[in-house]
């Protein structure tokens, strides 16, 4: 089975990097929202596998969508991985807090990103 | 005549003008510093209440005088008259307005009536020149050399012209030896004083000057000082701190410091004054730095404060003094610092993610086959931004290690395994540079923080692959330096030039400016380095010879040997510990151990345990061989080298089938050794409990094996 990803990024262009290196490179299916509002939406209607969600976001920011994300029935165990620059200030402890499953370091290797989410979600 | 007495009362005043020791008192304020000129008594602006004895001494002298001299009634009331309108001169007389040389003239018109009592008692009978002295003294003591010669020539006039105009027999010849014996007298008597007075008062300019220069320092200082007597009331305060405070100097005088300005934390919970560092140093004599506290100003705001205290501590005074800034606006910068660094974090890396992530692709294939000219320049691409996003990271690193805010999270950690695992990582990049790592490990528990101290390790391990030749190792050495571990990474490159040793670890301070370029190091990476070191509180230095290689040395304090001493046996409770990381079992033996008399504390692992027997001594240690973070018998070893350690009771609890070599080696006091599968758990607690309780009765028993 495929795997489908939703992306939720404000940088259109950081959103088609991860959208083409994780459709051209691991072949699988990318969704992509540009704020938290439309990311908490496609997180209800399209139920992806997992979340690759930014940190700093304007109007909701990252931490922010994700609890709203979890507060939903259909999403609440929805797998997530934050992509950030600012991956070393999420240790073990503050994901937990925060809901997520992983950090990604912004800039990534986007002939990589796939082994990343993969590893970091425990998919084998 | 009674000027003179006057000159008895006067220079205790002009003394303590010039006494170096009363320096608190003269710096209590600006402006307190007098001139120390010897103070004439005409000049000076005397208060009133300070005139009046002056002038009650002098009313009363003039009057008294002619008393004592055996006259006719008109020379007495001639006199006295004449005493009177020249106390009044002297009294009410302008003298600061008048030129100096005129000050002498109450003197000379004493000597003058002195000169007319003798002639109206008959020249023969005077033993009265002498009073003439005193006027003489008088000058010499508050006027200059012109002044003492003119006084000391009137006073010859005054003595030669009744032997002249009257002549004999009112005046003998004798007279005029005994004239000359008087001047005589008078000369030496004023030049010895004068002399005397003008040394005193060099001193005394000399002591003001350096006075006047350290309380100019101290007034012109940027930092708050002041200085605390031994009962912690505050001596003086500069304008600096005074400013700082709140306070004027006058206001904050005499009041106690701590009380004032120190006595509530930045919590809102009192400071104990007993637990000042600044009573700390007035106690012990310790000088104190303090590099974030709170002050508190008049008005009943605070601010963030660095501070130091020092004793005083000279032959005339005693306290401390406090040295403190205001750091409120370095506060302000750091913050804006810090938020241009979180700024730029993020504002650089967005649209380098950007093109790392489109050059990625490119270079990767994603987006189909390219030329190879092409694929070289995207590789080069490629590399750079890389190296860009490696020099950002490490720009943020060091600022976030060197400012406050990254606190180390600190763990016991195993000397050995940071080196193996450091060495592990860096293999690949080793074996790709024609090299290897060679590791020479020890075995020493740190208090450490594992990721930074990994970090450390595998940047210099990355720096010395680099610069090392093909085919020759890399070397990492531990060694135990008493309370310290040292780190050696070493290797057989070009070296580092004697003047350079210390400048690599300044940021951007490589040997060669194209190191950065070629070698792909950022210049950040021994700074870095250094600075988690030293926040551990070790050092880091580096040794080389041209040509011989380079060795980075660096030292961590070692977790402090037990400290347990025969003072904590006597607590009335046992202590077991239980060194076990399977959790079920753990608490199995937890239960079965606990009792009364005595506690149970648990360790899953090796580097706990450390921790723990750091903290206090146990009266029994289980002990599980295979731990997740080191093998059992490696920390048998430790304890065996522990002298607080050697002779506790140890119950060795494992599943491994142990040789009699294996036993000797796993002693530490009374010692048993009992197999998992064979011995259940209530029977092992059960002799393992007859170790502590009958320590000296049962020996120790290799029968009680399994």
């Amino acid at each position: 089975m495929t795997p489908r990803v939703l992306i939720v990024d404000d940088e259109p262009d950081i959103r088609e990097v991860a959208r083409m290196s994780l459709e051209s490179v691991a072949g699988w299916q990318v969704l992509m929202a540009a704020d938290g509002r439309a990311a908490v939406e496609i997180a209800q209607t399209e139920r992806p596998d997992a979340l690759l969600l930014d940190v700093m976001m304007p109007d909701l920011d990252g931490p922010a969508t994700l609890a709203l994300i979890r507060e939903r029935s259909t999403s609440r165990d929805l797998p997530a991985l934050f992509l950030t620059a600012k991956a070393q200030a999420f240790d073990a402890g503050r994901l937990k807090e925060l809901g997520a499953q992983g950090a990604i370091a912004k800039p990534f290797d986007p002939m990589t990103l796939h082994a990343q989410i993969s590893s970091a979600l425990g998919w084998d | 005549m009674p000027i003179w007495v006057v000159v008895a009362t006067d220079p205790t005043q002009a003394e303590q003008a010039s006494d170096p020791s009363n320096f608190p008192m003269l710096a209590a304020g600006p402006g307190r510093l007098r001139r120390t000129d010897i103070l004439h008594p005409f000049v000076r602006g005397i208060s009133r209440r300070e005139a009046a004895p002056f002038q009650a001494a002098f009313v009363a002298g003039f009057l008294i005088l002619p008393v004592f001299v055996d006259v006719a009634v008109g020379t007495f009331v001639a006199s006295a008259v004449g005493s009177v309108a020249l106390m009044l001169l002297i009294v009410a007389a302008p003298w600061g307005r008048w030129p100096p040389l005129l000050r002498i003239a109450p003197p000379i018109i004493g000597i003058v009536a002195v000169a007319l009592l003798r002639d109206a008692g008959g020249g023969t009978t005077s033993g009265l020149g002498a009073l003439m002295l005193l006027g003489v003294v008088w000058v010499a003591l508050y006027d200059g050399r012109r002044a003492l010669s003119i006084t000391i020539g009137a006073m010859a006039l005054a003595l030669i012209c009744p032997i002249l105009l009257v002549g004999s027999p009112e005046y003998p010849v004798a007279e005029w030896r005994r004239a000359a014996v008087l001047v005589g007298i008078a000369i030496i008597t004023g030049v010895a004083i004068q002399r005397l007075v003008r040394r005193v008062r060099e001193r005394g300019e000399e002591a003001a000057r350096g006075r006047e220069f350290v309380l100019a320092v101290m007034n012109s200082a940027a930092e708050g000082i002041v200085s605390i007597d031994p009962q912690g009331r505050v001596e003086y305060a500069n304008p600096a701190g005074c400013a700082t405070l709140g306070y004027d100097a006058a206001e904050i005088r005499g009041e106690r410091f701590h009380a004032l300005v120190h006595h509530t934390r930045a919590d809102g919970s009192p400071f104990p004054h007993g637990e000042c560092p600044i009573h700390e140093t007035m106690v012990n004599g310790t000088a104190q730095e303090v590099d974030a506290d709170l002050f508190w100003r008049k008005d009943g705001t605070s601010f963030p404060v660095s501070y130091k205290s020092a004793v005083i501590d000279t032959q005339s005074e005693s306290g401390v003094v406090v040295t403190f800034t205001d750091i409120s606006e370095r506060r302000r910068i750091e913050k804006i610092k810090d938020e241009l660094v979180s700024v730029v974090s993020h504002e650089l890396r967005t649209p380098l993610t950007s093109i790392r992530g489109s050059l990625g692709l490119i270079a990767g294939g994603a987006a189909g086959k390219i030329p190879a000219e092409a694929e070289r320049m995207i590789g080069i691409a490629v590399t750079n931004t890389d190296r860009l996003v490696r020099l950002i990271n490490e720009i943020l690193d060091i600022e976030r290690i060197e400012s406050e805010q990254v606190e180390l999270s600190r763990r016991v950690c195993d000397s050995e395994e940071l080196m193996q695992h450091a060495a592990a990582t860096m293999a690949a990049q080793a074996e790709a540079a024609g090299t290897w790592i060679e590791v020479e490990p020890c075995w020493v528990p740190l208090w450490a923080d594992h990721d930074r101290i990994m970090q450390t390790l595998i940047n210099l391990l990355s720096n010395a692959v680099k610069f090392s030749p093909r085919d020759v190792p890399v070397r990492l050495k531990a060694s135990r330096d008493g309370s310290e571990i040292r780190f050696e990474v070493i290797d057989r490159g070009r070296g580092i030039p004697t003047n350079q040793l210390e400048s690599v670890f300044e940021r951007f301070g490589q040997v060669d400016a194209s190191d950065s370029r070629e070698k792909g190091g950022t210049g950040l990476g021994l700074p870095i380095a250094r600075s988690i070191i030293h926040k551990h509180g070790g050092r880091m230095w580096a040794e080389s010879r041209p040509g011989e290689g380079t060795r980075i040395c660096f030292t961590l304090p070692a977790v402090a040997s037990s400290q347990a001493s025969t003072g904590q046996d006597t607590q009335d409770d046992l202590l077991a510990l239980v060194i076990e990381d399977d959790v079920d079992l753990t608490q199995v033996l937890e239960a079965l151990l606990s009792s009364d008399e005595m506690n149970v504390w648990t360790a899953p692992g090796a580097t706990e345990a450390v921790r723990l027997l750091g903290i206090r001594r146990p009266d029994l240690i289980v002990l599980d061989l295979s731990l997740p973070d080191a093998d059992g018998s490696e920390l048998v070893r430790w304890m065996r080298g522990q002298p607080a350690l050697v002779d506790v009771p140890l119950a060795v609890y494992t599943v491994r089938d142990l040789t009699d070599a294996d036993r000797e080696q796993l002693r530490l006091g009374p010692s048993l050794h009992a197999t998992k599968s064979v011995v259940e758990p209530d029977e092992f607690v059960r002799q393992a409990l007859t170790l502590v309780t009958g320590k000296s009765m049962l020996p120790p028993a290799p029968e009680l094996v399994g």
